[in-house]
């Protein structure tokens, strides 16, 4: 499957394959391809969902993936899912995938828009003009999805070619190189096209060839390029435009648009900044601070953790433990302060899995509304500022909910500048939803803790993106978006998406949690935690924190928010002031991303940058904690 | 004769996406004989390459075959909108016309005359010609960027144009293009606008790329 962001791509692979992946109409967030099953008459077919291809010219990393897929070949039949209001832009791929001799089958999806807003598409002719099936389409509520298996199971693939007439200049280099390149599972003619507009996959398959064959490819490719005063792909679109005008011609009927006041309405007060700052905060306080920070983070956890875990599961395995294991080593690895399932099974379920959980529904539903790129598009000029652009909405408020995640959806920003700017702030200055939650929690009875925290954070983020955005070099991003229509969430679709990234995140982070507590457990058995304790201890002492505050940082190693949770514990004991609250949270928000993070920040950014970020953060982090404490001692303020 | 056979071979081998056809399918009929001969003198000529009785276009031969349906089409276009008559009414007069467009000038005024058009009365293509292209890319006083637009003001978009070429494939691959109505809804925070049935938002530098033709300010563009 392939198609633009926004046409409703994943739910109708949903309906394709009953099975689920992360539905989204925010453009760029299939991030990984997603395989599925389905069953057609007896026969198995095995369905990929590529992200978000605008053309067959790919310019992000993410349409460039896509692409490489076609390339590649394997494939029976490729279905271009397009949007049906918008045909006349997107049929434009259609034709491409047509030319380049690809199998495919267009579908028209979301035709209930298509038809609310008043359009009447004549499918049989459109049919005959392209030489391939069409097939209607409303993938949300499964419509058509029959048909469309019944057109799969028939497919015969149509041998005619599709031309599309170019202007002569370049009709002409593409023919003279259309010869010369190597077969793919692309026509010569597309290949000789990608080539011109100078393609970078095309350009290395053609460096792979013999040294006469390539310059002299190379060199049509520099004539062509004297030759026209404006870039090869502006010639290409317009062929495009000219062959979609004459293919259409006299197939969409229009009929008056019905206005939906109130969604117009709500879309202008969400854009307009007067009333979208307001609604961005209202929309933080309760989804935010009420929700995850207030039901998440608060009832359902002290539900489990102090109630499920701290009454009966906790004492039970204590109990037994103490009973099936003579050796006092072996009790401390599974029991005790410090053991597999009182302290990593404990945090993970009982702690992080409800706030993030209910973070993730929080997302879900912001996310399926269409409200994302709107903020976005809001937020762009602050973003610039730091050197990002308003697209970075997505993983940063992603971050929010799981740093490792969201350092991985950084993949769908345009440059690796910006890539790179993203990953420091992820890494710095963006709490995830373990850390906030328990955040949220501590500075529950004294606003003054969380008004210091946010203001200081808030400040290194800006500060620090503003100093990243000028040492980077690179020039500005540029922001573009699409803005889909707002739409109500549906429950299914909410649930399906909170579910499996529900699902990701124990998958990916519980054996890290297990992983973590062992070394904990490796760390005070072999003697080298209580070393390490007493060296961070004098920092810790040096911003004016008890002692007992260097083990939440140490374990703060280990996972951010186990270090959060650590201080949690501290703080239910009466061991820390309000000042102290203040700084022991802003310390550890900015102090070591957690392993999966830095892990993951190896894997997309290399091994250097990794480090780098790490040894920056260790002392920037004491260093801003210690000034807080400072300027409270000064100012004279006790929160 | 030779402009007949060369229609024929663009719409099989160029339009009908064959790689070569056999020389058979075009001795067939009334005029087998003399498009036999037509054949080898189009060989001798180097328009088209004859193998094993295998017909294909060569390079000339291709421009050649393009400028022949062009002048064809064309010349339907103008016999179906101009003089309101179907072209298979008058076969041998358009047939006669079409050679007269041979002459580059005149095939310009006539395309021009017609606004550039795209399709012939058939709805095939008619190839790009020179004039075409230029008038796609003409630029004209009521075209200013979009950055310079009211909120609420809407026109068409005359070309997007823009120092980096990377600019411009994103506007083009997210389908902002020429000859598309566009109304410009806000500018601040950032630009948001109306293409079709989308809308989108840019930054200042984006939309400073997008030029936009005003409608009011501009009657009559075309010129003769
Ligand atoms: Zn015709
Ligand atoms: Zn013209």
């Amino acid at each position: 499957m392939v198609g633009n962001p926004n046409v409703g791509k994943s739910a109708l692979f949903n309906r394709l394959t009953g099975s689920y992946a992360v539905v989204s109409n925010y453009p760029g967030t299939t991030v990984a391809i997603t395989t599925g099953r389905m069953k057609i008459a007896g026969k198995d077919y095995s369905v990929v969902d590529t992200p978000g291809m605008y053309s067959l010219y790919p310019i992000t990393d993410e349409e460039r993936v896509g692409r490489r897929m076609l390339l590649d070949g394997g494939y029976e039949v490729v279905l271009h899912v397009v949007d049906a209001k918008n045909l006349t832009r997107m049929i434009h791929l259609t034709m491409q995938l047509k030319e380049a001799g690809i199998p495919v089958i267009l579908v028209l999806n979301i035709m209930d828009e298509a038809e609310e807003t008043g359009l009447v598409i004549d499918i049989e002719t459109l049919e005959k003009r392209l030489g391939i099936p069409v097939v209607p389409t409303v993938g949300i509520a499964g419509k058509g999805v029959r048909r469309l298996k019944e057109v799969i199971e028939n497919y015969r693939p149509d041998s005619r070619n599709f031309h599309v007439d170019f202007s002569l200049a370049v009709e002409k280099a593409s023919r003279e190189i259309a010869p010369l390149l190597p077969p793919t599972s692309l026509s010569s003619r597309a290949l000789s096209l990608l080539a011109l507009q100078e393609d970078r996959d095309v350009l290395e398959l053609i460096s792979r060839l013999p040294r006469d064959r390539a310059d002299r490819i190379i060199g049509v490719i520099d004539a062509l390029k004297r030759e026209l005063d404006h870039p090869v792909n502006y010639d290409i679109t317009m062929g495009l435009g000219r062959r979609a005008g004459q293919v259409l011609e006299g197939i969409i009927a229009k009929r008056e648009r019905k206005t939906r006041f109130t969604r117009d309405f709500l879309d202008r007060i969400l854009i307009s900044p007067w009333t979208g700052v307001p609604i961005l905060l209202l929309v933080l306080y309760f989804g935010f601070y009420k929700f995850v920070g207030g039901f998440g983070a608060g009832v359902v956890v002290d539900f489990l953790e102090g109630h499920i875990f701290g009454k009966y599961l906790i004492p039970f395995i204590n109990h037994w433990t103490e009973q099936l294991i003579p050796w006092p080593i072996l009790q401390n690895l599974i029991a005790e302060d410090y053991g597999v399932l009182t302290l990593g099974v404990r945090y993970a379920v009982a702690i992080i899995l409800p706030i993030v959980g209910t973070f993730f529904i929080v997302f879900s539903v912001v996310e399926d509304s269409g409200y994302l790129p709107r903020l976005s598009l809001l937020i762009d000029r602050v973003f610039k500022w730091v050197g990002l652009s308003g697209r970075a909405v997505i993983p940063m408020t992603l971050g929010f909910g799981c740093g490792t995640m969201a350092t991985v959806v950084t993949r769908t920003l345009e440059s690796t500048r910006e890539r790179v700017i993203a990953t420091i702030l992820l890494a710095l200055a963006i709490p995830c939803s373990a850390q906030l939650g328990v955040i949220f929690a501590l500075a529950a009875n004294s606003p003054g803790v969380l008004v210091t925290w946010i203001g200081t954070v808030s400040a290194v983020f800006l500060f620090i993106g503003y100093l990243t955005a000028r040492i980077i070099p690179g020039r500005q991003p540029d922001f573009f978006m699409e803005l889909p229509p707002l739409r109500m969430p549906r429950l299914a679709n909410v649930w399906l998406k909170t579910s499996s990234r529900m699902r990701w995140y124990f998958v990916e982070i519980l054996p890290l949690f297990l992983l973590a507590s062992v070394l904990i457990w490796a760390g005070n058995v072999t003697g080298i935690f209580p070393i390490l304790l007493k060296l961070l201890a004098v920092p810790t002492r040096a911003i004016g924190l008890p002692n007992e505050a260097a083990q939440a940082f140490l374990f703060g190693f280990f996972r951010r928010d186990y270090g959060v949770a650590g201080l949690y514990d501290i703080q239910q004991r009466g061991l820390l002031t309000g000042n102290q609250l203040a700084v022991a949270t802003i310390t550890l928000t900015l102090f070591l991303p957690c392993i999966a993070q830095f892990l993951v920040m190896m894997k997309e950014r290399g091994l250097k940058m990794a480090l780098g970020v790490a040894v920056f953060v260790f002392p920037f982090a004491f260093l801003v904690g210690g000034s807080v404490n400072f300027m409270l001692k000064v100012l004279g303020l006790t929160l | 004769m030779k402009d007949e056979v060369l229609e024929i071979l663009w719409t099989k081998l160029v339009e009908g996406g064959l790689d070569s056809i056999g020389s058979e399918e075009i001795i067939l009929g009334e005029q087998g004989p003399a498009n036999g001969r037509i054949l080898k003198d189009l060989a001798e000529e180097g328009m088209i390459s004859l193998e094993e009785d295998r017909v294909n276009l060569t390079d000339s031969g291709f421009e050649e075959a393009r400028m022949t349906i062009r002048r064809h089409r064309l010349s339907e276009r103008l016999f179906n909108d101009v003089f309101e008559v179907y072209h298979e009414e008058f076969e041998s007069p358009a047939c006669r016309f079409e050679h007269m467009l041979i002459r580059p000038k005149l095939e310009k005024k006539i395309c021009e005359l017609l606004g550039h058009p795209k399709t012939c009365p058939h709805n095939r293509p008619i190839p790009v010609g020179e004039c075409c292209h230029r008038a796609e890319m003409r630029t004209d006083k009521a075209v200013v960027p979009m950055s310079k637009l009211r909120q609420g003001e809407s026109g068409v978009i005359a070309y997007v144009h823009t120092g980096d070429s990377d600019k411009l494939k994103k506007l083009m691959a997210m389908g902002i293009l020429p000859g598309e109505d566009v109304s410009l809804e806000r500018r601040f925070p950032s630009f948001v606008f109306r293409v079709g049935y989308s809308r989108f938002a840019v930054d200042e530098g984006m939309a400073a790329a997008i030029f936009v033709r005003r409608p009011a300010e501009n009657p009559t563009e075309e010129t003769l």
